[in-house]
């Protein structure tokens, strides 16, 4: 039930901060996500796949670092 | 061009669940701080309608893994009182056990994991490990023995299985009775060892003075399971009118209800319990609360931290002198009741509606159910203790912000957390939902 909102915040800050960067787009993003985040990677990639969709998220590949930690960090991305 | 952002930011924080906190500065005044509260609203009381009044509590366990033992018993308590119930004297001893035990594990989490580290100015309870082995393994050690005389208890660590709505289903042998005396007597030191890294940890310095709300009674009794609801505001009422208290109400930032009483708003929980009931706490507790200059009444919502910990001491010798009542009296297993869903008839059914209140580590609980002549639920409702919180957490904030906003964004930040870590709040616990009424459709 926490998964949901975590994505869609790190949705949401993605597109803000690709605004504050005049981003076309956003081709990749990089995460890092540890053992015991409760978040599955399937679920989150097509949470992107389907919101990005007509947003300069749409395409975005994301790459994610496990880490051995309960953390789920927003660590960079790439944008055109 | 293609060019790399650097962000850096952590989603994952150390409360239960999900909220934001937010704080809009303009020109060098406070403008707006809220707490946001966007943890999707969980349904229980939807699931609970049509369902039989004689498995609501293992249902509404499943609202949190940590205060299960609080809803099974807000539950239970909502039904009886529905029923028109009266649950016998050994049940309701051995439900205090339980209450006790739940009440002792929480503290101690919040306590050990999720406050210390930023006493100790790390990230999370993780390095700790490293730096602070010892107090690491004693907080599990700790959290281990409670869940263990859960198990002893109710045959499960986390949700009750054996506590139902007539009694238990399975009462405690005299070799559990040894083996839960055995675990709780040998965590003495701990407790001690507890108290005195509290009394080394320095709390920030912040008054704000609030109602206080908790359970009240005209006993010698620290009021955890049953009671009057009271204020430090003067407010007095049966657990029935538990609406005139909570006067919940939407704010657009948050999934989960605000409520406000007498003032504003109003705190529950160890500090709110411990403001209305100092005197009742066990003598030891008393001691503890003095070690720690915790009196009545506190308003450094800080401190609530500390007032759990003297709860702590509390709970561990109420929960040995209980046991020692049954290893003297001996446990009637005669008590023991099997119900399921009441198929038999072993309790009377009729229509009515019942209240639950019950002090759980985060304050006061609410449940109640109105049920039809066949002990269906037909409406349900819960309170849940930190959506009491929320406003007041909110207010805090607001006075806190002005007060230190001369300093770096990163202090702010950490005093903002440590704020609202010190309420202990569950918000993935108190985000319920509202009836949606659709009008001229």
């Amino acid at each position: 039930m926490h998964e949901m909102h975590l994505m869609k915040d790190i949705f949401e800050d993605l597109l803000r901060l690709g605004r504050e960067q005049n981003a076309k787009k956003i081709t990749k993003v990089y995460l890092k996500m540890g053992d015991f985040t409760e978040i599955n990677e399937d679920v989150l990639k097509f949470f992107f796949e389907e919101k990005g969709k007509g947003t300069i998220l749409e395409g975005a590949r994301i790459e994610i670092e496990k880490s051995p930690m309960r953390e789920l960090r927003l660590v960079s991305f790439d944008c055109e | 061009m293609s060019r790399n952002v650097k962000v850096n930011v952590e989603y994952l924080t150390r409360v239960e669940g999900h909220g934001n906190i937010v704080v809009n500065v303009k020109d060098g005044k406070l403008d707006d701080c809220r707490l946001d509260i966007v943890e999707s609203p969980r349904f229980f009381e939807g699931m609970l309608r049509g369902r039989s009044i004689f498995e609501a509590q293992h249902i509404t366990s499943r609202i949190c893994g940590i205060c299960a033992c609080g809803h099974t018993l807000a539950s239970i308590q909502a039904g009886e009182d529905a029923l028109g119930f009266k649950p016998s004297e050994q049940t309701i001893r051995l439900r205090k056990l339980l209450l006790h035990q739940e009440m002792l594990d929480s503290h101690i989490l919040h306590i050990y994991l999720l406050v210390a580290p930023d006493l100790l100015g790390v990230k999370s309870f993780v390095p700790l490990i490293e730096t602070h082995n010892k107090v690491v393994r004693r907080a599990l050690r700790m959290k281990k023995a409670f869940n263990d005389v859960c198990d002893i208890l109710v045959g499960r660590h986390v949700h009750p299985i054996s506590a139902i709505v007539g009694g238990f289903t399975k009462l405690p042998k005299e070799k559990d009775l040894d083996a839960m005396l055995d675990i709780l007597e040998g965590l003495r030191p701990d407790m001690e060892a507890t108290l005195e890294l509290l009394s080394a940890l320095k709390f920030p310095e912040f008054e704000r003075d609030t109602e206080y709300v908790a359970l009240v009674n005209d006993s010698d009794e620290y009021p955890l399971l049953e009671g009057d609801i009271g204020s430090t505001d003067g407010l007095r009422m049966p657990k029935k009118d538990y609406l005139k208290i909570t006067n919940e109400f939407v704010v657009p930032h948050s999934s989960a209800k605000h409520t406000k009483a007498s003032r504003e708003s109003y705190m529950v929980g160890a500090l709110a319990r411990l403001n209305l009931n100092y005197n009742k706490l066990h003598p030891k507790a008393k001691k503890a609360a003095e070690s720690l200059k915790l009196k009545p009444v506190t308003t450094n919502p800080f401190l609530n931290t500390a007032a759990q910990a003297v709860e702590c001491v509390h709970c561990l010798e109420e929960s040995i002198s209980i046991l020692e009542y049954f290893k003297e009296k001996g446990v009637k297993q005669e008590e023991a009741v099997v119900v399921g869903l009441n198929e038999k008839g072993t309790i009377p059914v009729r229509a009515g509606s019942g209240v639950g209140a019950v002090e759980v580590p985060r304050g006061i609980l609410f449940h109640n159910y109105e049920i039809d002549k066949n002990g269906k639920i037909v409406n349900a409702n819960c309170v849940i203790p930190t959506g009491q919180n929320l406003n007041n957490i909110e207010h805090d904030m607001r006075k806190l912000v002005p007060e230190i906003l001369d300093r770096k964004d990163e202090e702010i930040t950490l005093a903002m957390e440590m704020l609202v870590r010190a309420y202990d709040p569950c918000i993935s616990c108190s985000a319920h939902f509202l009836n949606v009424k659709f009008i001229n459709r």
